[in-house]
């Protein structure tokens, strides 16, 4: 796809900080710094927390804007309902006459395919490895979307089965892992991993040379954190000759998402141990200067998590699903436990400190991510190859 | 109120319990006990003003004047919509003229003070009951309801010590304003329990003569920690001894998601056909009976009437140092472990189920105490105390 193609217009759902966003913003990120890369714009029907980092990196506009000044949204605000809803449907149908292919990552943006205009193309469909929400869409929409979609990109054979499930023929499904990139890790030497901690240092009280156990993802209970107050409880009963600190990062999380996390926190007595940092660095920063990754989700693999500790040579460790799709690491980079077995979650963590502790190499030291034999699968070639229409 | 004709001033005070909702919630039935005490044992006039209906409505009725009046509708939704809802708010409070000015307002639970917009200018005196504790004040409670209720009320009841250290500690009110009144139940309820109707519930979840029933019943939410309970059931039936043990929590929606999250956890950990998600009963305390054990997994729980029922049918409760039942559990009436220590509690079941006559003996001091000091004979008439004077004329 050359510098002339068409304009890939992306939907998206809502602004708020999840994983299907993370994936699309690498997505993003990547078309707006690689040469050659497609030309993007957003819609997306709800605002969020991380409308600034989307904003940053193409053109977005936002349907339903509370705090917007669009002319439909002046309308409304002076009491002209009606006006304001005829004008909003001008206006999405005007965004929406493209020609150019259309990314839909987020199911929850199906029901602006209702408008998308006749000669887009190809509308391709992203259900990511670890939510697709498909299931709750509203029957009218999940109808438009299987109707509309040209090629279904899949995170997992789940994620397969569902797209299939809801009327998706099987030889337009591809399955693609969920994108990550990241942008300047040849800098991340151990000067930086130390700039880094002297930061963790300061804001948290962590000590430089503490062993950390890093955790990743929104806050939203029953998805993540799950364990991971009953994991650092546990693992900082045990003897991990450092001293074990926690910290979870919740990237774009605000303060009424994470207070079940910090009230956990400070009822089990953490508060020094157990810290929450929600976005001064990219989460692949923290990972980099922690000692291990703790999946400490129950519900399912947190796939980007995973491989971007794989690929800066910080062992992962997750909770065993038998039947469930690879977690995405290559041996050797991690460890499952039993299903919410805490104890041996505990032990494995601070094993890994352990490990890392009694390693002669350089500590701070990162693998270059070379000889992940998955890496060319994730970068943005990789989907922009599906956005291009059938020969 | 009969037409469009407005109520006329009630000759004299009453006592006016306002309530979230008439549901099987602890405290609607917590107010339920303490109306039909009064009723039998005072001549003060009540009524009860709710905000939502529920299961209980024909037990209010029975006791008192219910008003339920719906929830006031506090978001401007478009434009021009603030003035339509302060005239439905004031439709609505106008069915409230008849409260005598001097009548003492009586919020039951802090939630229920959103219903003191229906009467933002009573000059009357104003009691909170308050059952909630970090989770119910700072996290749920909107910040306009939290003014409301921190800077009416004359006098403060809470439903536990925790309940006041935490108003205290955390939201300024002088400690020495606080009475701490614990919660009711009708003890005998248990007892009434057919021993069939007990051996059909055990069939239920395929639990044996033998076997040992580790049961709570709660709704399934963040605070009260589903997610504890089913650790403590792997943790337990993976241990050396293999034990016959079920775990049941009784008072869930089959629907939610946090069903299908905890059957999840079940499967994967292999204890699915001993893990049993019961449905809401209408029959609490013939569940109580089926327990061996109670397990209060709550992250905080100002004082539920659950355990209470629990001790009131012999059951040692098990809990964390968190919210207010170790006050009742005590070091003889089961066990309080630290909170977040699954093994600890783990110990404990593993601990009364290899030994009875300990369960047994515990679950009779629970017994025996929750009859002294929180039946509705008992700790009715104690609140009645403190409260009668509050009350205009009597």
């Amino acid at each position: 796809m050359s510098a002339t193609a068409p304009t890939c217009l992306v939907l998206l759902g809502s602004l708020e900080p999840s994983e299907p966003l993370s994936s699309t913003l690498s997505f993003l990120e990547w078309c707006r710094t690689a040469p050659g890369a497609p030309a993007v714009e957003v819609v997306a029907l709800h605002p969020g927390t991380a409308a600034e980092q989307v904003r940053a990196s193409a053109p977005t506009t936002v349907v339903y804007d509370p705090q917007g000044w669009s002319l439909p949204r002046i309308v409304q605000r002076l009491g002209f309902q009606r006006p304001a809803a005829v004008l909003r449907a001008a206006d999405l149908k005007r965004r929406l006459r493209v020609e150019g292919p259309v990314y839909v990552p987020d199911p929850a943006a199906a029901s602006l395919l209702h408008r998308l205009g006749p000669k887009a193309g190809p509308v391709v469909a992203h259900l990511h490895a670890t939510s697709s929400g498909l299931d709750r869409l509203d029957p009218v929409d999940r109808r438009v979307l299987v109707d509309r979609a040209d090629r279904w990109i899949v995170g997992s054979d789940a994620m397969a089965d569902e797209a299939t499930a809801a009327g998706a023929a099987a030889d337009r499904v591809v399955s693609l892992p969920d994108l990550l990139t990241l942008p300047g890790i040849g800098q991340l030497d151990a000067g930086f991993l130390a700039t880094v901690r002297a930061e963790l240092a300061e804001r948290h009280g962590i000590p430089v040379d503490a062993a950390l156990a890093v955790g990743v993802g929104n806050v939203d209970w029953w998805t993540v954190p799950d364990a991971f107050v009953r994991i650092a409880w546990e693992a900082t009963r045990r003897d991990s000759h450092r001293e074990l600190h926690f910290l979870w990062v919740a990237d774009g999380a605000t303060e009424r998402m994470l207070w079940p996390l910090r009230h956990d926190i400070r009822h089990a007595g953490l508060e020094h141990r157990v810290h929450v940092e929600t976005g001064r660095r990219r989460p692949w920063h923290l990972i980099a200067a922690g000692d291990v990754l703790v999946s400490s989700r129950l519900g399912g693999h947190e796939p980007i998590g995973h491989r971007e500790a794989a690929l800066m040579g910080r062992p992962v460790l997750w909770f065993d699903d038998p039947g469930a799709p690879d977690p995405l690491v290559e041996p050797g980079q991690g460890t499952p436990v039993p299903h919410l077995d805490i104890d041996a979650m505990a032990d494995a963590v601070v094993a890994a400190v352990r490990s890392r502790a009694a390693d002669p190499a350089d500590p701070t030291r990162l693998a270059s991510g070379a000889d992940a034999a998955w890496l060319p699968a994730i970068g943005g070639p990789a989907l922009v190859e599906q956005l291009r229409p059938a020969r | 109120m009969s037409g469009l004709a407005l109520p006329r001033r009630s000759e004299r005070p009453e006592l006016v319990f306002l309530s979230h909702a008439v549901d099987r919630s602890g405290p609607p039935i917590y107010l339920r006990h303490l109306l039909g005490w009064l009723g039998a044992n005072t001549d003060v006039p009540t009524r009860v003003v709710s905000l939502e209906g529920g299961a209980l409505e024909p037990e209010f009725q029975a006791l008192t004047r219910l008003q339920v009046l719906g929830e006031p509708d506090p978001v401007r939704v478009r434009r021009g919509s603030r003035p339509l809802t302060r005239a439905r708010n004031a439709l609505r409070g106008a069915r409230l003229r008849d409260v005598h000015p001097r009548s003492l307002l009586y919020i039951n639970t802090a939630w229920s003070v959103r219903a003191m917009q229906y009467v933002p200018d009573h000059p009357g005196p104003v009691v909170a009951h308050v059952h909630e504790l970090e989770v119910g004040l700072d996290y749920h409670l909107p910040d306009d309801d939290t003014d409301r209720l921190f800077r009416r009320p004359d006098h403060w009841v809470a439903a536990s010590a925790a309940v006041a250290d935490n108003l205290a500690d955390r939201w300024d009110v002088p400690r020495e304003e606080i009475l701490v009144h614990h919660e009711m139940i009708d003890v005998a309820a248990p007892a009434q329990v057919a021993d069939d109707e007990v051996a059909r519930l055990r069939g239920r979840i395929a639990a044996g003569p033998g076997a040992l029933v580790v049961g709570t019943t709660a709704v399934l939410n963040w605070r009260k920690a589903p997610d504890l309970f089913v650790e403590l059931a792997a943790k337990v039936l993976h241990g050396p001894e293999a034990p016959d043990v079920h775990f049941a929590w009784v008072g869930v929606d089959e629907r939610s998601a946090e069903v299908a999250a905890l059957r999840r956890d079940a499967r994967r950990a292999g204890i699915a056909d001993r893990f049993h998600l019961v449905a809401v009963s209408d029959r609490p305390e013939a569940w109580m009976r089926a327990f061996d054990v109670f397990v209060l997994p709550a992250r905080e729980d100002a004082y539920p009437l659950a355990a209470l029922e629990a001790a009131a049918a012999g059951r040692p409760v098990v809990c964390f140092e968190a919210g207010g039942m170790p006050e009742f559990v005590g070091n003889d009436a089961g066990a309080v472990v630290d909170f977040p220590d699954v093994d600890a509690m783990a110990a404990v079941v593993e601990r009364f189920r290899a030994d009875p006559a300990a369960r047994r003996a515990m679950g009779e001091v629970a017994r025996t105490r929750v009859a002294e000091r929180h039946d509705v004979s008992v700790a009715a008439p104690r609140l009645w105390a403190d409260l009668g004077p509050w009350v205009p004329v009597r």
